[in-house]
């Protein structure tokens, strides 16, 4: 189990968490959203150990991660946003150094590393130079690296910015596969990506925990109002009228919004000039847009 | 960890293109010096790009008629080229200009200067350009050579006196031909003579000029420079390329990754400076092997300097400019330091580790040279090697907003701490309790033992008192460095009651270095009393303080 207790990070006169506590169940996907400079990433590395929390405390199975860093880091795998690799060994060369840091046994490094190179789909290019790489298969080299010592915590920040759609997936499966039994953190801004894989999802906003539930308690927050898109021909015109009603989205000549039925009629009534009307299920983005807004 | 860090970081290297080219190129460019400086120097020598002296025009050619203590001394130097030549020979030889001077002495020279008793010296001449320079030159190796012995004399028995009698001539025949007029001009030694020391100071000038001194420290510059392009592309590339996040995840504190990249750059630079110190030993280009040493203490400050850019610079672009201005000014410093070493200022010259490179080279490096010249040189490379930790333990240098060095001191003074904070005043205070103890026992060897033994006990009870005293003061802290901060109280202190600044005033330069070193031997030895207390094992801690607190003060009384 992770668990955060008032952790706040400065770097000079930047808040980027501010007295952020929350806790991370063993053995569950935990998604962390949040729009840019949320401070998403600042609190991985925080857990990951690679920055120190100007105050307030990480625990790991309640161990304070500041007073037994060197152990507990050996517990985790990490995969930053960008793959952070060398570019002049190969493949094989990188992971055994890192298996080396992490004193993986030389038998054990074999047969794992053979392993992960098969799941990610590089053992063939394994002798390769990761220059050669292209980007995807940078980040599956990444996984590998990050995963060589078996570690029972993942962190994997953005893992699948900047892929092509098929690469994602596949990383997507790959880490449903390999997460099994283990402490997930994942950070992500695709909705998509946090519904698909989480079992539980905080929305960090200017540093501070907005709120947390599973994907399916999330959606409900703003399912009690219902959602509706609307096809007008006057945007302006239903904008004006909108009162307490809250926009989810607008666009071109249409417009989310979140209201009970009695606002809706009333909206519609006032506004005139309507072409369409359609009752949406909320997705992850509208709770999160509603939330960050 | 740091080991396998360091078999990283040196595999990197060896792997790199990059640093393959600058090895060769480096490899040829020290091959290309050598040659390049000995070709400059006979120019020099010869007089046709330009004369300094007309000393060092070219050898000057004497002779003499037998081995003696005085011909090993003109052996040493390089102007001149010395043939031992029986008398009738030597004679022809400066007839026909073969040579300029010949010289001759009794042969009983080495026995009448050892029993200190006087004696004459011939030196001929030919009247030629040459032996004008000859003339000026023996002159003042024979009235060195005199005026050393004399003072031994003087010594000795305690009178003034004439030992050596030089009586120069310019009427020479070989003993078959029969004698022109001969008319002598009787020279003594006149009373006031230049001190030996002077007559040094011209020599090592000259020698220095000539000799293999700057071929050595030229010959250093490349892979010195090249252990910072090194340590900058290890630590700044990792920052800019993000690699670095990956080391910082590792089971390991942070001090150990940029540890194991500063040390795998100083072992591959050593290796360097071992491998042209050998080559250049071998091709007789230097004389002393043991040169090594303060070469590597000079590698180890300047890679440590280089640490501290790599560490502060965000960017490649600004440790390149930072790694320049910094570079510049401390070669300058070091070589123009050293050059002090042939002045009077030998002491400030030990600042620069490169002194110790002539020192030994002119085979006049003391063990108090070498205290002098170690302690700043080594102090200064860990000063800024702990503020490379610090800086790298910092976040906001690898991930946030660059602080400003001032808004720094405030956190490391926290860092300090409260405790080390006492232990310096607790430092400072024990210095009166030293003196009190000590005027006391002082009192009593005076009164109750003969003087000899007496001040032997002296010095060791200064000794005892002292460290002792230090260590009552840092026991309420607990910290690992509480030595160091006792230390470095009581030898601030100690200089101030010493009168440091009054002494300053008349001996501005080499008094405050002549506080600065004890101040290092308090912070070293109760430094290391603090961090074996720490460690539980304080009896072999008070051992080792006392005894490098004893070995400085017997070399400084030995060298009074």
């Amino acid at each position: 189990m992770i668990e955060s207790v008032n952790v706040t990070k400065k770097f000079g006169d930047l808040i980027a968490l501010n007295d952020l506590s929350l806790k991370i169940n063993k053995n569950e996907i935990f998604g962390i959203v949040g729009p840019n400079g949320a401070g998403k990433t600042t609190f991985i590395r925080i857990v990951c150990g690679i920055l120190s929390p100007t105050s307030g405390t990480v625990y790991i199975d309640n161990i304070d991660i500041k007073k037994d860093a060197v152990d507990l880091k050996r517990r985790i795998g990490y995969l930053p946003e960008e793959p952070n690799l060398y570019m002049r060994p190969t493949a094989y060369e990188l992971v055994k150094y890192f298996a080396d840091l992490y004193g993986v046994p030389k038998d054990l490094f074999k047969e794992r590393a053979e392993e992960l190179f098969r799941l990610v789909g590089l053992y063939d290019r394994r002798k390769s130079k990761v220059e050669s790489f292209s980007k995807g298969m940078r980040q599956k080299l990444a996984f590998v690296r990050a995963l060589i010592h078996d570690p029972d915590i993942l962190i994997f920040d953005e893992p699948t910015m900047g892929l092509d759609p098929a690469t994602s997936k596949n990383i997507r499966d790959f880490i449903l596969e390999y997460s099994k039994d283990k402490t997930v953190v994942v950070c992500t801004h695709y909705m998509e990506e946090a519904d698909y894989l989480c079992d539980m999802i905080g929305v960090l906003n200017n540093g501070k925990l907005v709120t947390s539930g599973t994907p399916g308690e999330l959606k409900t927050l703003i399912k009690k109002e219902n959602i509706f898109e609307i096809e007008v021909e006057n945007l302006e015109k239903v904008i004006e009228n909108l009162k307490d009603i809250k926009i989810i989205k607008s666009k071109g000549n249409k417009i989310i919004v979140s209201c009970t039925y009695k606002e809706l009629g009333e909206l519609l009534e006032s506004s005139g000039g309507i072409i369409g009307i359609h009752s949406k299920i909320p997705t992850l983005e509208d709770v999160f847009i509603e939330l960050t807004k | 960890m740091m080991k396998k860090i360091i078999k990283w970081e040196l595999k990197r290297i060896f792997s790199s293109k990059k640093f393959t080219a600058a090895f060769i190129l480096q490899f040829f460019l020290i091959v290309l010096i050598i040659p390049m400086f000995t070709v400059y120097l006979e120019t020099l020598q010869s007089g046709k790009f330009f004369s300094t002296t007309p000393g060092m025009n070219e050898f000057i050619p004497i002779g003499m008629n037998r081995k003696c203590k005085l011909s090993e001394i003109i052996e040493e130097y390089d102007q001149f080229s010395l043939t031992i030549l029986e008398k009738n020979g030597g004679m022809k030889m400066l007839q026909k200009g073969n040579i300029v001077a010949y010289i001759l002495v009794d042969d009983d020279f080495d026995q009448k200067m050892l029993k200190l008793e006087n004696i004459t010296l011939l030196i001929y001449y030919n009247n030629s350009d040459k032996s004008y320079v000859a003339k000026s030159y023996l002159d003042s190796i024979v009235n060195g050579f005199s005026d050393g012995l004399r003072r031994a004399r003087m010594r000795e028995y305690d009178i003034p006196s004439i030992l050596i009698e030089k009586k120069d001539r310019t009427d020479f025949v070989a003993e078959t031909e029969k004698p022109k007029t001969v008319e002598e001009k009787k020279e003594t030694v006149p009373k006031e003579t230049t001190p030996i020391e002077k007559e040094m100071v011209d020599i090592k000038r000259l020698k220095f000029s000539l000799n293999r001194e700057y071929i050595l420290l030229l010959v250093m510059l490349l892979p010195l420079f090249m252990s910072g392009g090194l340590l900058t592309d290890s630590i700044v590339s990792e920052k800019e390329k993000k690699t670095g996040e990956m080391l910082l995840v590792l089971p390991t504190k942070r001090r150990n990754i940029i540890l194991g990249k500063m040390l795998a750059i100083f072992l591959i630079t050593v290796v360097q400076i071992i491998l042209w110190i050998f080559i250049l030993y071998g091709v007789g280009k230097i004389s002393n092997i043991y040169t090594i040493f303060p070469l590597i203490l000079a590698a180890f400050l300047v890679i440590n300097l280089s640490l501290l850019i790599s560490v502060y610079s965000q960017n490649y672009k600004e440790s390149a400019l930072l790694v320049t201005v910094i570079y510049i000014l401390v070669f300058a410093f070091m070589f123009g330091t050293s050059i002090l070493y042939i002045s009077e200022l030998k002491t400030l010259s030990l600042l620069s580790p490169l002194s110790m490179v002539i020192g030994l080279e002119e085979g006049s490096l003391t063990t108090l040279d070498t205290i002098y010249g170690v302690l700043p040189a080594l102090s200064f490379s860990f000063i800024s090697l702990a503020l490379s930790v610090y800086l790298f333990s910092k976040d906001s240098f690898y991930f946030g907003p660059r602080p400003k060095l001032l808004d720094l001191i405030p956190d490391i003074f926290s860092k300090i701490g409260k405790g080390n904070f006492a232990s310096f005043f607790l430092g400072c205070l024990s210095v009166f309790g030293a003196i009190i103890v000590e005027i006391a026992v002082g009192v009593l060897m005076y009164f109750f033992l003969n003087l000899d033994v007496g001040f032997v006990i002296f010095l060791l009870s200064i000794v005892f008192i002292e460290e002792y005293l230090k260590y009552l003061a840092m026991l309420p802290n607990k910290s690992k460095f509480s030595g160091v901060f006792v230390g470095f109280g009581f030898g601030f202190f100690e200089n101030l009651l010493s009168g440091f600044v009054l002494f300053t005033m008349f001996f501005p330069v080499e008094m405050i270095l002549f506080r600065i070193i004890p101040l290092l031997i308090h912070m070293s030895s109760s430094g290391i009393l603090g961090y074996f207390r720490y460690k539980k094992k304080t009896k072999l801690g008070f051992i080792i303080a006392f005894i490098i607190h004893l070995a400085y003060n017997t070399i400084i009384l030995v060298s009074i």
